[in-house]
């Protein structure tokens, strides 16, 4: 699956590197005296790479077009999903 | 002065995750609990929000060489994931003294799988498909408990038991690290187990060094890298053994 591959690889540094201009903006913001400020943009950060491989998973699903593959995805996210709920 | 050295050590995770297939947790792990003196689930949870962004730099890398095998990972990931957020939902109720230990005894584990020997030859066997799934189960409640990948199960069950070469092995698990970890940092996080201010010099390091080392993989000879690792391995066994035993 190549294709799929090729597409996961592109989301995933997108993700990375929005992920990473957040942490580092957020560290500024800290360093210009805005904590609180720095404290939502880094939580956003944090979560856009934390919920990257979900989206690859997607994308690898999405780009793939094998129904395997698609409720493989479904039930991996929907696991993640069940596993917050029950932690908040 | 501390966000310096959590840079660093994320550095040094995050190239060693990649080069070996890990995720660094083995790393993070400790030096959150010696240096920044976090409790055993703080650190924990910030270390798997690190090994996500390891997963996420290098399977970046290696999705883009068509390195992972899809086919195979595919039916093991939800499977990880289970028992990555069983895992994580449970680590609350079991015993820190415990935790310690089972740390200690899985970085013995992995010092032993560092130190470089012959590679064995993939399996021609055709391992019954439970086997995977159990592995990956496993691996996925390994990754949760104890803050690491899970590449210490994932990377031997994909290159012995399913006959994957050791390069594409260690891909898919870097992989299938990603989503265990990430389905455990996201239970940590919401339980507020997780020192957001020490995660971004951490995952800048860990950023920066699973994107070089990724990228330099095939050209690095791991078997010096790996005599270090067991090595350093070894020495922070013994202090985690010490405090599981002293309760401290």
């Amino acid at each position: 699956m190549p294709d799929a591959q090729r597409a996961a690889a592109r989301f995933l540094r997108i993700a990375l590197w929005l992920g990473a201009a957040l942490v580092i903006l957020a560290g500024v913001l800290d360093w210009a005296a805005f904590p609180g400020l720095a404290r939502g943009v880094g939580a956003v950060g944090v979560g856009v790479v934390v919920a990257a491989p979900f989206g690859a998973l997607v994308v690898i699903a999405v780009v793939a077009r094998k129904s395997a593959t698609a409720a493989y995805a479904v039930v991996s996210v929907l696991l993640a999903v069940v596993g917050l709920l029950l932690a908040a | 002065m501390l966000p310096l050295i959590l840079l660093g050590i994320g550095f040094g995770a995050g190239a060693l995750g990649a080069l070996l297939g890990v995720g660094g947790g083995v790393v993070l792990v400790p030096a959150l609990i010696f240096l920044a003196d976090l409790p055993f689930g703080t650190a924990v949870g910030t270390s798997l929000v690190c090994v996500v962004a390891t997963s996420v730099a290098a399977s970046a890398v290696h999705f883009t060489r068509d390195g992972v095998s899809i086919d195979t990972a595919v039916p093991l990931q939800a499977f990880a994931v289970a028992g990555a957020v069983a895992a994580g939902l449970g680590a609350p109720y079991l015993p820190v003294r415990g935790l310690y230990i089972a740390f200690a005894v899985m970085l013995l584990y992995a010092a032993w799988r560092a130190w470089p020997r012959p590679q064995r030859a993939a399996t021609t066997l055709q391992p019954h498909p439970l086997v995977g799934r159990a592995g990956a189960g496993a691996g996925g409640v390994v990754a949760s408990l104890l803050g690491v990948g899970g590449g210490i199960v994932f990377t031997p069950l994909l290159h012995v038991a399913l006959g994957l070469d050791f390069h594409r092995a260690a891909a898919t698990s870097v992989y299938l690290i990603g989503l265990t970890a990430a389905s455990g940092a996201l239970v940590y996080l919401v339980r507020g187990d997780v020192a957001m201010p020490l995660v971004g010099p951490t995952m800048l390091g860990v950023l920066i060094g699973a994107t070089l080392a990724s990228a330099g993989a095939r050209r690095v000879s791991a078997s010096w890298l790996g005599r270090v690792f067991a090595v350093l391995l070894i020495y922070v066994a013994g202090r985690m053994l010490m405090r599981g035993l002293s309760g401290a």
